[in-house]
C-alpha cells in the first residue's frame, strides 16, 4: 500500500501556510505536525475502503474546510512574525543576507534622507564629470569608427626625410595616382580634399557647402554605399567624364525637400553643370563633416598636375593580416621610383602610414580631463568618506549592540559596505542623469569646435560598464574606511555611554583629517591646471596683434571654384583694389592671410650668409598683400618705403619685412637693401624653382601672424600678391559705420567685378581667432567647471568635517568656556585644526601643482608664465575658502552657552 | 477578553428568531462557542496528539461532532498560545515523533471555571425551554 509521502503533503502545507509569515523554524513543526494528521487520516480513510486517490483528496479537501488552515491561524500572533535580522552568522544563505542587508540599509536612507541625498548628489556630481568626459573619450578613442573593417584602415602622408621643420605633409594628385597601385597590401587607397563649393539650381539660391573632392572609391573604403542612387565609378573620376557629384543627406532634407527624383537631375556646382547621381545617408560625413562629394577629376588642372601641390589626405584599407610596416614598405618602393624619376620635387621623400585616429594633442587633452574628472570623483568621495565616518560615530551604539550580541566583524563591515553601495548607485544614477544633458551639449557643438561626423557622443556599453566600475569603485573608496572603523569600536566603553573622546573617535578623527587633507592637496593641483590653462586661454585671447584689431573686419572669397587662372586672377585683383579704394568711410585692402591668421611659411636665406643645411634655415611668416595693406592694418612704416603701386602691379621682386624680422637678421640696422632668398618648406633647397632674390626695400611695424612659445613677434616678409596672385584671398577693411557696412561694401564690389564669387564668412580678427581657440575655450572652460566643482566640495568637506568636530567637542568647550577660555581661544581651537589640515593639503597640493605646471606648457600654444603668481592665487582662494568654511562652526563653538553645552551629555 | 460563552447566547438568540437557520450552520456556531471546553476536557486525563484528539472527539459525540485538521490545530496552537495548553514533541523507538498536548496549570483553572459556567448555562436553557437533560 503505497503510503503517501510526507514530502508530498509538505508541499501543499507550505503553500497553504505561506502567506503567515511563519518563522522559519516554526513552519517546518507545523508541517511536520499537520503530515502527520494527514497521514493517519488517509489511513483511516483507506482503512475504510476509500482508494489511495480518493484518501488522498477527502484528506486534503479537509485541510480547505471553513476557509482553510490559513484563515484560521491569521489571528495567531506566531503568524505575522517579521524575519529578524540576525548580525551574526546568517542562517540563510549569503545572498538572503544581502538581500537583508539591502533592505536595512534602504530603512537607513529613509530614515535620514537628507543624509543620504547630500551623499548621493556629492557622489552623483563626481560620476557625472566622469562619465560625460568617458563618453566623449569612448566616442573619440575607444569605440571603433563605424566603417567597414576600421581596423584596418590607415591614414597615408608624405614624410620628408631629413626635414625636421616640415617632416609630414599631404599628397600631390600624381604622387596618390601612383600610390594607388600598391595593391599588395592594400584593398583602397583613396584621396580626399575637403574644399567649399557654390551649389545653385534654378529653384533656389546659390549656397555655399561644405564639399570633398573625394577618389571613387572613397565610400568603398568607408563601406557605406549612398542612400539612394549610385556610388561614384572609375568613370566619373576620369578625365572628360561628364561631372557627377553625391549629395549628403542633410543637404538633401534642407536645400532639395528630400525629393527623390533629385537623382539624375542637373545642378550648378562652382558654375560647372554636374548631375547628382546619389544621395548619401545623413550620418556619413566622411572625411569630415562634409555634405556635398566631387570626384578628384573635378579638382582644377593645376592641382591635378602638379607635384608640388600636396594637397590630398590619403587613406587606405589594408587587406587582411598586412601589417602597416608592411604596407609602408609597399609603398616606399614606389616612392623611391618617383623619387629616382623626379628628383625636383620628390626626393627624400618617404610613405608615412598611421592608424586611422584622432590626433594625439587631442587625445593628451582627453587624458588630462579624464585625470582631473578622477580627482573630482576623488575628491567628492573623500566627502562622502567623512560624512559615513560621521555618522559612523552616531551609529557606534548600534554596532557594538550587534557585535556585543555575537556579529562577526565581517557581518557588520558588509552591512555597511552595502549602505555604501546602496549611496553610490543612487550617486550612478543622478550622474547619469546631470551627464545626459552635458554630453547632448557636446553632440551639439558649434561647427567650428564639432568633431568629425562619425564621432557621436553617445552612451554605449562602454559607457555603461564604466558606470558600474565608478560605482563600484566609488562604494568602495567611501565606504570601506567607514565600514573598517565602525566594526571596530570599543565594546566596553561604547557600552558604558562613554562614546564622547573614546580611542575610536580619535581614529576616526584622524582618518577625517587625513580625507580633508587629501581633498585640499586635489582640489589644490586642479585649480592649479585650470588657473593655468584660463590664464593661457585669456592670454591668447588677448594675444597682441602689434596693431588695433577690434573693429578690423576680415572677410575672404576663394577663386579656386572658377578655375581663375593666373591672369584673370591677377586682373580681378588689381580691379578690385581699385574699386575698394573708392570707398567712402571704407579703408580696404588685399592680404593672403589675415592678422593672428597663420600666414604660409617659408625658409629663409639670406645672401652673403653661410648655409649648413636646408633643416637650419629659419622659418618665416610670407604675406602676399595689396597695396594699402599697411595702411588699412595700422603698421607705420620703420625704414625704407613701403609696396608702392609699381612693386605691386609690376611685381620687381621687392620685398617688405617686419620689425621683428629686421632685428633677428639685420640687428645692426641696415635691412633696406639686402637681398632674401624664400623657399618652400618641402622643396629642397637645390631644386627648388622659381626661386628668385627678392630686395627688401622697406620695415613696417609689427604685426603678428603666428604665435610662438615665447610670445615674441613672428618674423613676417610681404611681397606683392602680383608674384603669385592667391586663389584665396582675404580683405581687411575698416569702416567708420563699423563691420557690416565694410563687408556689405565689399560685397558689393565684388559681385561687380565678378557676380559668382561670392563673399565667406564675415567677421573681425578677433571674433575669428576667438573661433579659431575654440579647443582652447572648449577644454579650458571644461577644466575650469571641474575645478570649481573640485572646489566646492572640498569647502563643504572642510566645514562639514569643522563642524563635526565642533559637535562632537561640545562638552569639552563648554568646559572650556566653564573655566573661563574667552572666545578667541575657543576660536582658535576650532579653527586651528582647519588651519593645520589645509597647511598640510597645500603643502602637498603643491607638490602636485607643480608638477602640473611643470607638464602643463607642453600642451599649450602660446605664453605661460607667471606660474608662481598662479599658484599663490589659488593657494590663498583655497585658504580662504577653508577658513570661511570653518568659520560658521567655530563662531557656533564661541557662542556655546556652557551651561547648555554641559548638559547636552 | 475572549469570554467562552458569548457566542451560544447570541446564537441562540439568532435561532429563535430564524427556526430555518441552517443546521450545519448552528453546528458551526455551537462548536466555536463550546470547543475549547471541549479540547479542554479531552486532554484533562493525559497529554494526546492531535489525531488522537479528533478521533475521541468524533467517537465521544457519537460521530455528531467532527473537528477536522483545518480547524483543530489553529485552535490547539490558540490554546498553546494562551498558555492553557503545552505542546512537546515526544519520540518513540520505531515511531515517527509526535506532538503531544497537555493542560497547563492555568488550563485546569480555565476548564474547571467553564465547566461551571456550561453547565449554569445548560440548566438555565433547560429551566427556560422545558428541554431535560437529565
Amino acid at each position: 500500500m503505497p503510503d503517501p509521502s510526507k514530502g508530498s503533503w509538505t508541499r501543499e502545507l507550505r503553500a497553504r501556510l505561506a502567506g503567515l509569515h511563519l518563522s522559519p523554524a516554526r513552519e517546518a513543526e507545523i508541517v511536520d505536525e499537520l503530515a502527520q494528521h494527514l497521514d493517519d487520516r488517509c489511513e483511516e480513510l483507506r482503512a475504510a475502503g476509500s482508494s489511495d486517490t480518493d484518501a488522498r483528496r477527502l484528506a486534503l479537501a479537509e485541510l480547505s474546510e471553513g476557509g482553510g488552515l490559513a484563515d484560521r491561524m491569521q489571528a495567531l500572533s506566531q503568524a505575522h512574525t517579521p524575519a529578524p535580522i540576525v548580525h551574526g552568522r546568517s542562517s540563510a544563505g549569503w545572498l538572503r543576507g544581502f538581500r537583508e542587508d539591502m533592505r536595512y540599509a534602504a530603512r537607513i536612507m529613509k530614515r535620514q534622507p537628507w543624509f543620504a541625498a547630500t551623499i548621493v548628489v556629492t557622489l552623483g556630481l563626481g560620476i557625472a564629470v566622469n562619465n560625460t568626459v568617458f563618453t566623449i573619450v569612448n566616442a573619440v578613442v575607444l569605440r571603433p569608427q563605424p566603417f567597414e573593417s576600421a581596423d584596418r584602415i590607415v591614414q597615408l602622408n608624405v614624410r620628408n626625410v631629413g626635414n625636421a621643420q616640415n617632416p609630414v605633409s599631404e599628397l600631390s594628385y600624381p604622387d596618390f595616382q601612383e600610390w594607388q597601385t600598391a595593391r599588395r597590401t592594400f584593398e583602397h587607397i583613396v584621396a580626399t580634399e575637403e574644399r567649399a563649393v557654390d551649389v545653385a539650381d534654378e529653384q533656389r539660391a546659390p549656397a555655399v557647402v561644405r564639399a570633398a573632392y573625394v577618389s571613387w572609391n572613397t565610400f568603398k573604403l568607408i563601406g557605406h554605399p549612398p542612400a539612394l542612387g549610385r556610388d561614384f565609378t572609375a568613370a566619373d573620376d576620369r578625365t572628360g567624364a561628364s561631372p557627377a557629384v553625391i549629395l549628403g543627406g542633410t543637404l538633401w532634407r534642407a536645400r532639395f525637400g528630400a525629393d527623390p527624383a533629385i537623382v539624375g537631375k542637373t545642378i550648378r556646382v562652382n558654375g560647372v553643370p554636374s548631375t547628382v547621381i546619389g544621395v548619401m545617408p545623413p550620418e556619413v560625413g566622411f572625411p569630415d563633416r562634409v555634405e556635398f562629394w566631387l570626384p578628384l577629376v573635378s579638382l582644377p588642372e593645376a592641382e591635378r598636375t602638379s607635384r608640388s601641390t600636396h594637397i590630398l589626405d590619403g587613406f587606405g584599407r589594408l587587406r587582411p593580416d598586412v601589417t602597416i610596416e608592411q604596407a609602408a614598405t609597399e609603398l616606399d618602393g614606389i616612392t623611391a621610383a618617383l623619387a629616382e624619376r623626379y628628383p625636383d620635387t620628390n626626393r627624400n621623400t618617404a610613405s608615412f602610414v598611421t592608424p586611422f585616429r584622432i590626433a594625439p594633442p587631442i587625445m593628451a587633452v582627453l587624458i588630462a580631463l579624464l585625470g582631473a574628472v578622477g580627482f573630482v570623483l576623488l575628491i567628492a568621495c573623500a566627502n562622502v568618506a567623512n560624512l559615513l565616518l560621521a555618522r559612523a560615530a552616531d551609529r557606534s551604539r548600534d554596532v557594538t549592540l550587534r557585535l556585543a550580541l555575537g556579529a562577526s566583524r565581517w557581518r557588520i563591515v558588509r552591512q555597511l559596505l552595502v549602505e555604501s553601495v546602496l549611496l553610490s548607485a543612487a550617486g550612478g544614477l543622478c550622474g547619469l542623469a546631470l551627464s545626459y544633458p552635458a554630453v547632448q551639449a557636446f553632440q551639439n557643438l558649434p561647427a567650428e569646435a564639432a568633431p568629425p561626423s562619425w564621432v557621436q557622443f553617445t552612451m554605449d556599453w562602454r559607457v555603461f560598464t564604466y558606470l558600474v566600475v565608478l560605482c563600484a569603485g566609488s562604494a568602495l573608496v567611501c565606504g570601506l574606511v567607514p565600514a573598517w572603523q565602525a566594526s571596530r569600536p570599543n565594546l566596553v566603553a561604547m557600552l558604558n555611554d562613554a562614546t564622547r573622546g573614546s580611542a575610536g573617535s580619535r581614529t576616526r578623527q584622524r582618518w577625517m583629517s587625513t580625507f580633508v587633507v587629501a581633498q585640499v592637496a586635489l582640489a589644490l593641483v586642479l585649480l592649479t591646471g585650470a588657473a593655468l590653462m584660463m590664464q593661457n586661454l585669456i592670454g591668447l585671447l588677448r594675444t597682441d596683434a602689434g596693431v588695433d584689431t577690434s573693429d578690423l573686419t576680415q572677410m575672404s572669397f576663394d577663386l579656386r571654384r572658377r578655375d581663375y587662372d593666373r591672369e584673370r586672377r591677377l586682373l580681378l585683383l588689381g580691379q578690385l583694389e581699385e574699386r575698394l579704394a573708392s570707398g567712402p568711410g571704407v579703408q580696404a585692402a588685399l592680404a593672403s592671410a589675415a592678422p593672428l591668421d597663420e600666414a604660409l611659411t617659408r625658409r629663409l636665406q639670406i645672401e652673403g650668409q653661410a648655409v649648413a643645411t636646408p633643416d637650419t634655415l629659419p622659418l618665416v611668416s610670407m604675406l602676399r598683400v595689396g597695396q594699402r595693406y599697411f595702411d588699412v592694418v595700422g603698421a607705420p612704416v620703420i625704414a625704407g618705403r613701403a609696396l608702392a603701386a609699381d612693386d605691386v602691379r609690376q611685381p620687381d621682386d621687392n620685398v617688405v619685412i617686419n620689425e621683428r624680422f629686421a632685428r633677428m637678421h639685420f640687428p645692426d640696422g641696415a635691412a633696406v637693401g639686402k637681398r632674401i632668398l624664400l623657399i618652400e618648406p618641402y622643396a629642397s633647397l637645390n631644386t627648388a624653382r622659381d626661386v628668385r632674390w627678392l630686395t627688401i626695400v622697406g620695415v613696417v611695424g609689427n604685426v603678428r601672424q603666428r604665435m610662438l612659445p615665447s610670445g615674441e613677434f613672428d618674423p613676417v616678409v610681404y611681397t606683392s600678391y602680383a608674384t603669385d596672385p592667391p586663389q584665396t584671398m582675404q580683405v581687411l577693411a575698416r569702416a567708420s559705420a563699423g563691420p557690416t557696412a565694410a563687408a556689405a561694401f565689399v560685397d558689393a564690389e565684388l559681385r561687380a567685378l565678378d557676380p559668382d564669387v561670392p563673399l565667406l564668412p564675415v567677421s573681425t580678427v578677433d571674433e575669428a581667432l576667438a573661433r579659431r581657440l575654440w579647443p582652447q575655450r572648449l577644454f579650458g572652460s571644461m577644466f575650469a567647471i571641474f575645478a570649481s566643482i573640485a572646489m566646492l566640495l572640498a569647502t563643504c568637506g572642510l566645514y562639514a568635517v569643522t563642524s563635526y568636530a565642533v559637535s562632537r567637542r561640545t562638552r569639552e568647550i563648554g568646559v572650556r568656556v566653564a573655566l573661563g577660555a574667552d572666545s578667541r581661544k575657543v576660536w582658535w581651537a576650532v579653527t586651528g585644526t582647519t588651519l593645520r589640515q589645509l597647511s598640510i593639503g597645500v603643502v602637498i597640493g603643491t607638490a602636485g601643482a607643480a608638477a602640473i605646471a611643470a607638464v602643463l606648457p607642453a600642451f599649450l600654444v602660446g605664453s605661460g608664465g607667471g606660474n608662481c603668481l598662479v599658484l599663490a592665487g589659488v593657494v590663498t582662494l583655497l585658504v580662504a575658502a577653508g577658513i570661511t568654511a570653518s568659520t560658521v562652526p567655530a563662531r557656533r563653538a564661541m557662542r556655546l552657552d556652557p551651561t547648555a553645552a554641559l548638559q547636552s551629555e | 477578553m475572549n469570554f467562552p460563552l458569548f457566542y451560544p447566547y447570541q446564537l441562540s438568540i439568532a435561532y429563535m428568531a430564524m427556526p430555518a437557520i441552517d443546521r450545519r450552520m448552528l453546528d458551526r456556531e455551537l462548536k466555536k462557542g463550546s470547543a475549547e471546553l471541549i479540547i479542554l476536557s479531552i486532554l484533562e486525563p493525559r497529554p494526546r496528539h492531535g489525531y488522537e484528539i479528533s478521533k475521541l472527539i468524533e467517537t465521544r459525540s457519537n460521530g455528531q461532532l467532527k473537528f477536522h485538521i483545518a480547524s483543530l490545530y489553529p485552535l490547539l496552537y490558540r490554546l498553546e498560545e494562551r498558555g492553557w495548553l503545552q505542546g512537546r514533541w515526544v519520540e518513540k523507538a520505531g515511531q515517527r515523533r509526535r506532538r503531544f498536548y497537555s493542560l497547563t496549570a492555568e488550563g485546569r483553572r480555565v476548564l474547571a471555571s467553564q465547566r461551571s459556567t456550561w453547565k449554569a448555562f445548560v440548566e438555565a436553557m433547560g429551566l427556560i425551554t422545558g428541554v431535560d437533560h437529565a
